[in-house]
């Protein structure tokens, strides 16, 4: 955007008319400590918990700590200018982000200022970062499934609008993939999804940005960024900040999908905050209130009733209930789930996506470990003919995991035996599905339809992901209207059945791979 | 800081009922007000620190001190005085005198129900506009408002208020401040 130099005096010239200086009465406090991020301030009797204080500079803080003569305060952003003797007003105001369909197609830091360069971001709403997570009463249970596009995640473990599943694993497993996955298949669904990054690398984020612009899914998705270089305090509320700008689609009725990526990190940076506050230490010097650090941000993603949805939008919204679906990420080391910020997370989500290590470098990706992954309410929200054609799939690999350990040992297996190891080798193989290409709900049914009748059987192990490719493009080539109506209707019955056991039994005999 | 404060706070509270219960609130405040300020002088605590001195000594080096000071509560003369400084010294704590008596104007104003306000201004006030001030404050406030003033050419104009922690800054120089905030945003 450029300006011409009169330009710009014209507008200074409107700000100095339109400036209004008020004269009011503030609480004031001066600065007596100031240590990597925290401020002491003496004074500041009427501070209250969690609110924003004034640094000189137009520099904002949240008080943390409120003790008989002194408030600790972590500052948001850069302190290097706060010394000694600063005075420190207090605003009166819970910390606040803006939300709003502006938002959408953004990238903002913790506070919601724009840090992608396009300009400030047009709306008048706010939310507090911090709120009560919806009450008993205005719940509803799960039951309309999010489509996250891969095979493996939306046959086995099934997410619903509303739920809180785990994704969980060591480093350079997938973990992000699957997220980044996840938002693309959102375009046209009308979810719209919130990515968290804390504590990553900037080129990271900026990659995840890029990548979500290449596949047209940044519409749809706002960007909370506090990158490792940002302060810990930034890292600690950014998953407030993101979750206050979910919350405003769940009150209007829609749907939202917010990530945090990752919660591990956001328990990094509240320790080391907390430790700096002089609060006490406790296992793995985790602050006492970590576990309630995760369990308040994670229970504000829910699915709430109609008539929730009705009294927040003021009657304005009648008949549609609202939902934020989280997906928080936690990255584990060496695999070792029974750490202490992993078995939290565990026992709050409603399931969990394990990734594995061994299994991404076996070359199935996404690393899925079926046998620990579960997802303990999305079984209701599952699409019908997914419901139907996966469970096959679950049984078929947990039998052959089992008789995989044994038919090490044995020379020769029995015909039936023989069959399952086969049949699971494939269905392994049939799991494996490439970054950034999620299936439609009809392209999965046939995938798994092949799989359960047998069509996969005659195919060598080593061909099933190209045979799996070619039968699709053979279904879009000749039967792209019962693909269309199968995604419409996502049911099952025997026409369905049918029109799939058709393209199959066509593309055995016309088709190639 | 924050340490002696705590250290302070009790006390504080026992000398102000010790005071209270002897209607002597006045004498006690002034006593407080100028050992506090002693102790406050560089030397005097370290002095007092020394090994070779036995308490015997401090106290009878400390109630001189205070008897040329004009601390009259404090110059041996009042048995609770003398005790008061037996027991600072017993424990230790002589050197938070000064926080003690802070704390003490503290519990004296809430009792009293009164505030200290300093207007800082760019200009000397004449005598109308302080009582305007301090009649405004007291409104405001609902307590009685002991105003004090200073001079800060600095505020180029207008005057800031400052009583506890309330401050209501009505100067030319922070509005200025709140023009170049609003310009950068």
């Amino acid at each position: 955007m450029a300006l011409k130099a009169s330009e710009i005096s014209t507008l200074i010239k409107e700000r100095i008319e339109n400036f209004e200086a008020s004269v009011e009465a503030r609480d004031v406090g001066t600065v007596i400590a100031v240590t990597d991020g925290i401020v002491r301030i003496h004074g500041l009797a009427d501070a209250r918990y969690g609110e924003m204080l004034e640094f000189p500079q137009n520099t904002f803080g949240m008080a943390l700590n409120l003790e008989q003569d002194s408030v600790g305060a972590v500052v948001l952003g850069d302190y290097k200018h706060i010394s000694e003797g600063d005075t420190v007003k207090t605003t009166g105001r819970i910390l606040e982000v803006p939300i709003g369909e502006a938002l959408l197609g953004r990238v903002v830091d913790s506070l919601g200022n724009p840090i992608d360069g396009k300009g400030p971001i047009e709306t008048d709403l706010s939310a507090p970062i911090e709120k009560v997570a919806p009450g008993v009463i205005e719940r509803q249970s799960v039951s309309q499934p999010v489509q996250t596009g891969l095979k493996s995640i939306d046959s086995m473990v099934p997410i619903g609008r509303g739920q809180r599943e785990l994704i969980i694993g060591d480093r350079q497993t997938g973990k992000t993939a699957v997220a980044i996955d996840t938002i693309i298949n959102q375009r046209g669904t009308g979810i719209k999804c919130i990515y968290v990054a804390i504590g990553q690398k900037a080129s990271s984020i900026a990659g995840v940005v890029r990548k979500l612009e290449e596949e047209g899914a940044l519409e749809h998705t706002i960007i909370v960024a506090a990158a490792a270089a940002d302060s810990p305090a930034m890292q600690y509320i950014a998953p407030y900040s993101g979750a206050s700008m979910g919350e405003y689609f769940l009150d209007k009725g829609e749907d939202a999908l917010i990530i945090f990526d990752d919660l591990t990190k956001q328990a990094w940076a509240y320790r080391q905050v907390s430790l700096l506050l002089r609060r006490p230490p406790g296992r793995e010097a985790y602050p006492g209130d970590v576990f309630y650090l995760h369990s308040r941000l994670l229970e504000r993603a829910s699915r709430v009733n109609a008539e929730h949805v009705e009294n927040v939008s003021g009657g304005k919204v009648k008949g549609k209930t609202g939902s934020m679906t989280a997906l928080p990420i936690i990255e584990t080391q060496g695999g070792d789930v029974s750490a202490f910020v992993p078995t939290n997370v565990i026992s709050i989500t409603d399931g969990q996506i394990f990734l594995e290590s061994d299994l991404f470098n076996a070359g199935i990706r996404p690393a899925i470990n079926a046998g620990l992954s579960v997802s303990r309410v999305g079984g209701a929200a599952q699409t019908k003919i997914i419901k139907k054609l996966g469970g096959g799939v679950r049984l078929a690999l947990a039998q052959y995991r089992e008789l995989a350990a044994f038919a090490q040992f044995a020379s020769d297996l029995d015909a039936a035996t023989r069959q399952q190891l086969e049949r699971g080798e494939r269905v392994t193989e049939l799991m494996k599905q490439k970054q950034y290409s999620p299936l439609s709900i009809a392209e999965m049914g046939l995938s798994l339809f092949a799989a359960n009748e047998g069509y996969i059987d005659p195919v060598p192990v080593n061909k099933v992901v190209a045979y799996e490719e070619a039968l699709h493009d053979f279904a879009r080539a000749n039967n792209q209207a019962d693909i269309d109506a199968i995604n419409a209707s996502g049911d099952y019955n025997d026409d369905v059945a049918a029109t799939l056991k058709g393209i199959c039994e066509a593309f055995a005999e016309k088709g190639a791979y | 800081m924050a340490d002696n404060n705590t250290v302070a706070r009790p006390y504080a509270q026992a000398i102000f009922d010790v005071a209270d219960e002897a209607n002597a609130l006045g004498d006690w405040s002034a006593t407080l007000a100028v050992a506090g300020q002693l102790l406050a002088e560089k030397g005097l605590v370290e002095y007092l620190g020394a090994p070779a001195l036995n308490d015997e000594q401090r106290l009878e080096f400390l109630t001189g001190l205070f008897a040329k000071a004009d601390a009259d509560l404090l110059d041996g003369s009042d048995a609770k005085g003398t005790n008061f400084l037996k027991l600072l010294l017993e424990n230790g704590r002589i050197a938070v005198l000064p926080e003690i008596a802070e704390h003490f104007e503290a519990l004296k104003a809430k009792v009293e129900n009164s505030v200290e306000a300093v207007v800082t201004s760019a200009s000397p006030l004449s005598k109308e506009q302080e009582k305007e001030i301090a009649r405004a404050l007291k409104a405001r406030l609902g307590s009685d408002v002991w105003v004090s003033t200073e001079i800060d050419e600095n505020l180029i104009g207008g005057a800031v208020i400052r009583a506890g922690d309330v401050v209501i800054d009505g100067s030319l120089r922070a509005r200025l401040e709140g023009l170049a905030t609003s310009l950068i945003k």
